[in-house]
Parts: structure tokens; sequence; C-alpha cells
């Protein structure tokens, strides 16, 4: 039995929760990004992209190409919500889903047809109840695997839905431009169009064996792609391998103190993160930016596992000192979480009780964020002058 | 300088005291080994500044004088030459020269007068012991010693001397070993001091299952002697912690195992504990005990064993690692496991033991 896979996928989802929150958005240009010197286009709505702004676009070029758009400098808790929200709606559908981002995931529908109907009309209510709950637009994908299912979404955008047939995969496919395979970036595309290949069709007619040797295992890859073979699975997130948060500095930075200031709030950041998902992190790295762009990263494996902002703070802190030996300002600093561990912990033995005050604190501190959000609770240390 | 020896005579002393050679470059002449000569000895010494060697062996000495040698190349000379006697003789540019059968090595020394002065031992002081009796405690206590040198108190074992009781305690922060036994005779000599791990691993080195060893204290050194071998070390300074506020004194549930059943479980079940916390779960219950482990995504194990207990349920969960050490350790067929709760510590104690000897273990949060 061929499969049924849909991917789903809000239409400019940023754009759209800020016109849920502010309706005086609607039909006009608007541009998510924090609006600073150096920051990006987080996101466009349709009536800034026909102006030429692209997402990840420096804000400053997209402000020369729309100077009327409005600004939003991004919510992420509201969009965090909003996206919880929708994976919610999605769950009822099958138990099967793939979040892929916040605002697109995979869903299969296979063995579900006996509960909610014929795959288009399911579609149909899904789309519904996330235009009444939510009030945003999903667009809907549906084919027998993952990779015509998203292609068939791209296609229906905005608010539409578009069903591949099993069987038509790869004359849906054959008409487009190769670039729309997964992996085919500007180079390849140009390789590909010497030899000819202009086409998914084209490229589906080639030989296995032809396209291995011209592009190795990714060739062979592409080839299936190109018929619409992909078997793989609709699987569940991964537990996350690590966590991370970096900043890029409006001017660069060499000042130990200042420095040492950012460090401390992205140790509490990562800290505070690990406790929220349950882990603990064995190694701690530290990533830097140079003011002449080179990338440097630094890390350093606890004896202990710790999900505590201190001792990531402190093992961090050692790390800048390695990194500034390099006697260059910097342009970016991050602190990211690996080797997690599960929260299971080895008790000590000779602790005295400060272990247990530590974790009621930051429990305490925890509970606050949730309540009255992140801001709510900082170190002394961290807060500024406004 | 000029002495002839036994080729073995040289290696056994070489190998001696090549251990407490520096292997840090901080002072080049410490990766040389000093010799001196005796009546008709050879006094071999090494030191890394923490830890020195110093073995004495038999020889025959022409020119009296001193020297030092450096130590990887000489004992790799050493160790290739044929099984007869080597003569070694220094001349007045530091030179070295090995003559033994048919072979000539030259080799370039330093004087004595740039290597540091060791510690000397004060005569007759002291308190004798028998070595295996004081091989088979360190071994029954080292094992638990922390290697985090950021609790540096932490990585020595405890070594207290009073009157006719002789103890030793160690500990990581997780797990704690103790052991005590009552001496044959009554010492004067009083010690209280945490001696560093890389010390008394050398030393198990060196003791051997007869004779005596003389321990005595030199301001911040203590010096452990064999009639051949004198081995010194730097105590490490500070408090130990309280460890008799840590062994448990009110015991609710006692559980009697077997130690190779409860070892071998352990191994086998451990295979599917994850690599990080690499946690077992234990489940005791009327007589029978249920090992657990399990690593998500990867797979499950489980084993049953029959034990000797009637209380309560009660699931503790520990590293495996730990658990293993203190099997291998126990030295008894059978041992006893307190506990009083899956938060509290457990104890492991060998069921009849010439020692008063226990493991502390602290479990992991289930």
């Amino acid at each position: 039995m061929p499969r049924c896979i849909f991917h789903l996928d809000l239409d400019v989802f940023f754009v759209a929760v800020e016109r849920v929150l502010d309706p005086s958005l609607v039909g006009k240009p608007v541009i998510v990004s924090p609006g600073t010197g150096r920051s990006v286009v987080a996101a466009a709505s349709y009536e800034a992209r026909r102006f030429g702004v692209r997402s990840a676009m420096p804000f400053a070029q997209a402000q020369r190409l729309c100077p009327q758009a409005l600004v939003c400098p991004g919510n992420f808790s509201a969009y965090q919500k909003y996206s919880r929200d929708f994976f919610k709606i999605l769950e009822h559908y099958s138990p099967d889903l793939e979040p892929v981002s916040l605002d697109e995931g995979y869903l299969d529908f296979t063995q579900c047809a006996a509960l909610f109907g014929p795959p288009l009309s399911a579609a149909a209510v899904i789309q519904q109840r996330v235009k009444d709950e939510l009030g945003l637009d999903v667009s809907i994908g549906i084919a027998a695997n993952k990779l015509v299912a998203k292609i068939a979404s791209d296609m229906s955008k905005p608010a539409g839905i578009l069903r591949i047939l099993p069987g038509r995969d790869a004359a849906f496919m054959a008409p487009m431009p190769i670039g729309r395979l997964l992996g085919v970036g500007p180079k390849t595309e140009t390789d590909m169009k010497q030899l000819g290949i202009k086409t998914i069709g084209t490229l589906a007619r080639l030989s296995r064996a032809d396209m291995e040797s011209v592009f190795g295992s990714q060739g062979a890859s592409w080839q299936n792609w190109a018929r619409g073979i992909d078997p793989s699975p609709v699987l569940p997130r991964e537990r996350a391998k690590s966590i991370g948060r970096e900043e890029t500095f409006l001017i660069d930075r060499i000042d130990r103190k200042e420095l040492r200031g950012v460090l401390q709030e992205l140790a509490s950041d990562v800290a505070y993160r690990l406790r929220g998902q349950g882990f603990k992190t064995r190694t701690v790295c530290l990533k830097v930016r140079y003011a002449d762009f080179s990338l440097h990263t630094h890390s350093r494996t606890l004896a202990e596992p710790t999900h505590w902002d201190r001792d990531i703070f402190t093992a961090s802190q050692e790390l800048l000192e390695k990194a500034l030996e390099r006697r260059l300002s910097i342009r970016l600093l991050g602190i990211s979480a690996h080797n997690l561990a599960d929260e299971r912990v080895q008790l000590d033995l000779l602790d005295s009780g400060q272990h247990e005050r530590l974790d009621r604190l930051h429990t305490a501190a925890d509970r606050l964020r949730k309540r009255y959000g992140y801001e709510s609770v900082a170190w002394a240390g961290l807060i500024r002058k406004k | 300088m000029n002495f002839s020896c036994k080729k073995s005579d040289l290696l056994h002393g070489v190998q001696t005291v090549f251990n407490a050679v520096s292997s840090r470059n901080t002072l080049p002449i410490l990766s040389n080994i000093l010799f001196e000569t005796g009546k008709d000895s050879i006094k071999l010494s090494a030191t890394d500044l923490e830890v020195s060697i110093i073995c004495t062996i038999p020889a025959m000495i022409s020119a009296q004088g001193s020297i030092t040698i450096p130590a990887k190349k000489f004992s790799d000379i050493v160790r290739e030459l044929p099984d007869k006697d080597i003569n070694v003789k220094v001349t007045d540019n530091n030179l070295i020269t090995l003559n033994c059968d048919k072979s000539i090595f030259k080799i370039n020394g330093l004087p004595k007068d740039e290597y540091p002065v060791l510690p000397k031992t004060k005569g007759d002081d002291g308190a004798n012991f028998s070595q295996t009796l004081l091989l088979d405690m360190i071994r029954k206590v080292i094992f638990s010693v922390s290697t985090d040198e950021t609790r540096y108190v932490l990585n020595g074992v405890l070594m207290v001397l009073e009157n006719d009781i002789m103890r030793m305690v160690s500990t990581d922060g997780h797990r704690l070993s103790f052991i005590e036994q009552k001496l044959s005779t009554t010492t004067s000599q009083k010690i209280n001091n945490i001696i560093p791990a890389k010390a008394l691993q050398e030393l198990i080195k060196i003791l051997s299952s007869e004779g005596e060893l003389n321990i005595q204290l030199n301001e911040n050194q203590i010096i452990f002697s064999t009639p051949d071998i004198t081995l010194m070390s730097r105590l490490i300074d500070g408090q130990f912690p309280n460890y008799e506020q840590v062994i448990p004194k009110k015991v609710e549930k006692k559980i009697n195992c077997s130690t190779d059943k409860y070892l071998s479980a352990t191994r086998r079940v451990a295979l599917m504990a994850s690599d990080k916390s690499n946690s077992v779960k234990y489940m005791f219950s009327q007589n029978q005990m249920l090992v657990t482990a399990n690593t998500p995504e990867i797979g499950e194990a489980q084993e049953e064993m029959e034990v000797d207990y009637l209380g309560d349920s009660i699931t503790v969960a520990y590293n495996a690692k730990y658990i293993l050490d203190v099997m291998k350790n126990l030295g008894t067929d059978e041992f006893i496991l307190e506990l009083t709760s899956n938060l509290n510590p457990g104890v492991f104690k060998p069921k009849t033991d010439q020692y008063n000897y226990l493991c502390v273990i602290m479990p992991m949060r289930i």
C-alpha cells in the first residue's frame, strides 16, 4: 500500500503571528527583524517580498528596497507558543508527526484514513481548524513520500492543498528545474546544466550508474528523488544533541569585563534551557568570531555533568581567557552545551546540602521565568542600568 | 667514579627508581637518575619533586664519586646489554663509559651539584609493618581516590596510625572506602596525613609478599623504607572530609549476597547501561534481587538473582563501575549490603573478614 504523507507549512509564519497580534498589519508590507545595525531579515510578508525583500537579507538592504515596510522586532516566545499550538492540532490526526522547524512538519496519514476520512477532506479540516483556532494559514502537500509532499505544499502556497496521487510523482516533478531537489545548490546546478541536465525529468531518465560516477553517492540519491522515490520515514524529532546560544555584537568588543558580562548572560540562558529539557551537559564549548571573521572554538569537559548557570559560566570564562590570547577584538560570542546526559544524577556523598540549595534556587527561578517571562529573574551581576 | 656490578642488579635498580623520574621538562636534570657510591654499593635516586625513590644495589667500587645520567637512555641501554658484569666509569667532563662484554657505550651526564637534595630518614625512628598487610590495605582503598584535581584533598588516601590501630580512608565524593586493622604491637609513631595516590601506586610496585616496611614522617614528607628501597612523598596539605559522618550508623535493611554472583550479574547487565551515567538499578524484594539497566534507543537488560533478605522491597540505582570496583576488592565469598533508602548511601561489608573494612556508595537518583 502506498504511504500517504502530509507536509504542512504555515504561510509567512512570523508575519502571520504578528498580524494575529496586531491586525492593523494586515495587507501592509511587514518585515520581522531586530532592526539593528547588523541584523538580518527573519521574515518578510508577501507584500514586502514584491519589493525584493527576502529572508536572511541584511536589514539595511531590505530597508533600502522597501522603505515603507513596517518593522516588527520579533516576538519569539509568541512564535513558540503558536508553533506548539499548531503541532497540538496536528497530533490529533496522527501519532507519526515530525516537526522540521517552528512552522513546518510532516505527518504520516497512511493508517488514519479510516478515522478521519480521505486525505483531501482531512487536510481541508486541518486547514480550517488552524485558521479558526490560531488565525494562521497553512499550506498542505499530500503525496506518497516526504520529498514530493514538501514540493507539493510549496506549490500550493498560499493557503492551498495539493495532492499528488501515488504513481504520478515522477510526472509531477519532471518539468521542474533541478534546483528544486534537496542538496542541489547553485554550484551543482551549474555543473548539471553543463551536462545538459536542466529539469528533474532529464535527471530521472539518466542511469543511476552515470549519476553515481559523476556526483558520487549523492548523485545516486538525486536520481532516486528525481523519480519521486524517497523511502525516508516520518520520525518524531530526535533528542537534542546540543544546546547553545550566541550573540553578535553591534560593535566588536575586546574588554574582558564586558565580554564576561555577555558570557554570564549566555551561560544563564543555556543552563536554563538545559534544565527545561531535563538535560545536563558534560562539555561546554565557546565559539568566538573575531573581528577578522575567523572562527575559533574552544571546549572543556567537566568532571561532573551540570545544568547550573555558575558551572557553565565558570567553564566558559576559562575558555574566554584562552580566546583572548589572540589579541583581537571579538565580533560574536557563543556558548553551547554538548555531550548531554540525562538528569539522572549521581548523588554526592560529601555534599552538605549545598547541592540541594542550588537546586531549589534554580527551580524557583525557573518557575518565575515560566510565569513572568525569562527576563523576570536575573543574576545581580547581569542587571544593567536601562 | 668507577664501579662494576651485575646487569640484573643494575637493571633492578634503574627500573625501581625509574617511575619517579619526572616526565615534565621543567627542570631538565629531573629526567636523570642520580648515582652515588657507597662502601660496597651504589645508591640510585630519582625524583619528580613530589615522589622520590632511592634504591641501593650491591657493587664493586673502584673509585668513589657521583653523577647523574639520563634515565630513559640509560635504562634502554642496560636492558639491552648481555647478562654479564657491567663497568661504569665517569671521566672529568661528565662522560660516562659503560663496558659490558664486548659493548662500549658513552653517554653524557650532568654533575650532582644541580640535583635537588632529597629528604633524609632519621635512623631507627618510625614504625614497622608487615609489607603484605600494608599492600593489602592500600589495595582495598586506593580505587576510590578522586582524580579530580580541583578537589586535591581527595587525591590521596588518609592514613591514620594511633597506638595499635592502622586506618586508611579514601573518597572521590561519590563513594568511600574505609579499612581499619588492629596491629600486634603498639607504636609511638603517630600518623594522620593524606598521602598522594601516586606515591601509594609506586609503593604497591615496591612492596613484596615478605619482610617489613618502616614508615616515618619528616616535616611534610612521609618516608617508606624497606632494607634496599626508600620511597618518599610530599604529603597533601589540607583537611580530609569528616568521613565518620558519611558512614551510615543506623541501618534498616541488611541484605546478604554472594560476591561472585553480584559481580557477574552487574557486569552483564551493565552492558546495556548508558555510557554516560552507567547506572544500574537493583530491586530487592523477599529473598530476591532484580538487576536492570537500559539506554533509550539502544535497549535494556535484566537479571534475577537470589539474595538473603526478608525486609520491605527497595530499589536503588548505582554507577556500575563503583559496584564492580567494590566487588573486586571485598575479598570474601559473601558480603552484606546495608541500605536505608534509595537516596542514602549503601554500605558494602565483607561477611567475615580479618579487617574492619567497608565501602560506602552514594546511589544515583532514579
